[in-house]
């Protein structure tokens, strides 16, 4: 079944490198939906991620004759992707400062308390909870660029470690190490939070 | 080791991203410190909550829109591929070809010419040809190289062939695909073409055009069409039927759908 599905791929992306679009249609509905969310993610305004979605979608279009399946053709699809989520970040940093809501990099304080770690658990279980999801989200968005991208790509989207360090053409070592860091300043945004989660968990919810 | 350097091989054992010996290594240290034990449940419940942040639907027109954009590139790419068609530009493939040759044979007689000199004899001017002679050791190949140069510097001011290149190869920049294509100029193509007989030739095309699915429009000596699907064989019957045609790529940059208008000249 899953090689099949590989092999219809496969022929869809040669099919669409001569310039079938039926075939390219196929491709992309697989893709689309991920190509979005990730633009979603990662530019933050719905408006943004549309144009910059569909802009991707055109790149891989045009770029499919270059494709030589080197790389599985989903990483490649989501290099394309993150590149120009990034590029798009970069001429915006440009025009305004990037706000840092915290600060970075200090270590974490040693002391966690497992009053914290409870906390922790009950907040885990009302996850599926709007507010809860909302919560958290908000708190990765607070977080400095290099760091909000990794937990993105990795904690939501589920890219590998190796994926991670191609599209943003840092070192394996690199990746391991930014992804700790992140994950320690969003630990510590969300515990700035304390109030706003603690009032969820009470039971404010709707 | 202190618990403060445990912090990388902790994200990264949430991941499963250790090696054999450093799992062991955290493991154990996990089951020995509390502190370090409650940061590891901490990480896992804040991972597991982001791997619930669900996925949002795509926009309802996204997928219409895209194919839309494709389809309109596609053609675009189409109608440029054959826009250097015959005649016209032919000549100019020659005339390129007959420079080429003309510059083979100047260079060839240069090169020569300097062969039988000796290194101190050279003049000023000859000192480019000069320097790729010796680089390449063989005056035979270094003839081959310039002229192939030459000839690519020549082609590549040929209209059609260049634009082509030029958008697959170019990333597109802010999505601003319009722009892009707008450089080229317009799609609109103007085909004059004379028959022998106006209904026949009529009665033909339309055969061919509803045979082939492409849209039209009967205009007032000729026809509109849409080439919004494969219009190959609709270019090789009207080379093959005419008397004579001529092809003329439009500047109208305006023109939105690339279109064909055939003329028809002088019927008799
Ligand atoms: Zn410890």
């Amino acid at each position: 079944m899953e090689i099949n599905s590989l092999a219809e791929e496969e022929r869809w992306i040669q099919d669409a490198a001569k310039g079938n679009t039926f075939a390219f249609e196929k491709l992309i509905m697989k893709y689309e939906t991920r190509i979005y969310n990730i633009c979603l993610r990662l530019l933050k305004k719905p408006d943004e991620a549309y144009d910059a979605a569909q802009e991707v979608c055109i790149k891989i279009w045009r770029q499919l004759q270059g494709f030589k399946g080197e790389s599985k053709f989903s990483t490649w699809v989501y290099r394309v992707t993150t590149n120009t989520c990034l590029d798009l970040l970069r001429q915006q940093k440009k025009v305004y400062d990037n706000i840092n809501l915290f600060e970075e990099g200090d270590k974490l304080s040693e002391t966690i308390d497992t009053e914290k770690t409870r906390q922790w658990k009950d907040l885990s279980s009302h996850m599926v909870d709007q507010e809860v999801t909302r919560l958290l989200w908000n708190s990765i968005q607070a977080l400095k660029e290099e760091y909000r991208v990794v937990i993105i790509l990795r904690d939501i989207e589920g890219y590998s470690y190796e994926e991670i360090a191609k599209c943003l053409s840092i070192s394996n070592g690199t990746v391991k190490s930014r992804i700790s860091r992140a994950r320690a300043n969003l630990k510590k945004i969300l515990e700035q939070n304390q109030e706003l989660y603690a009032d969820l968990l009470c039971g404010n919810r709707r | 080791m202190k618990c403060s350097e445990y912090e990388v091989l902790i994200s990264a054992y949430v991941d499963g991203m250790l090696s054999p010996q450093e799992k062991e290594q955290v493991v154990s240290h996990l089951e020995n410190c509390t502190q370090c034990k409650a940061s590891y449940e901490v990480l896992l419940h804040m991972v597991d909550g982001c791997r619930q942040i669900n996925e949002i639907e795509l926009p309802k027109d996204f997928h219409q829109n895209l194919m839309g954009k494709i389809q309109k590139e596609q053609t675009k790419k189409r109608c440029i591929k054959w826009l250097p068609t015959k005649k016209d530009d032919r000549w100019r493939y020659i005339s390129a070809m007959v420079a080429t040759f003309f510059l083979g044979i100047i260079l060839f007689n240069e090169i020569k010419h300097i062969n039988l000199k000796t290194d101190t004899e050279m003049t000023q001017e000859n000192g480019v040809i000069v320097a790729s002679l010796k680089e390449n050791e063989e005056p035979g190949d270094s003839i081959h190289n310039i002229e192939e140069r030459s000839t690519m510097s020549i082609r590549s001011r040929n209209v059609g062939e260049a634009p082509i290149s030029q958008i697959q190869e170019d990333e597109v920049v802010n999505g601003d695909l319009e722009k892009t294509l707008g450089v080229l100029g317009s799609c609109k193509i103007v085909c004059k073409i004379k028959v022998q007989e106006k209904a026949d030739f009529e009665r033909q095309l339309e055969y061919i055009l509803g045979k082939e699915q492409i849209n039209y429009e009967k205009a007032e000596n000729g026809y509109k069409v849409n080439c919004n699907t494969p219009i190959e064989k609709l270019v090789e019957w009207l080379e093959e039927y005419s008397l004579d045609i001529e092809w003329e790529s439009g500047h109208d940059s305006e023109v939105d759908d690339a279109q064909i208008e055939i003329i028809l000249m002088g019927v008799s």
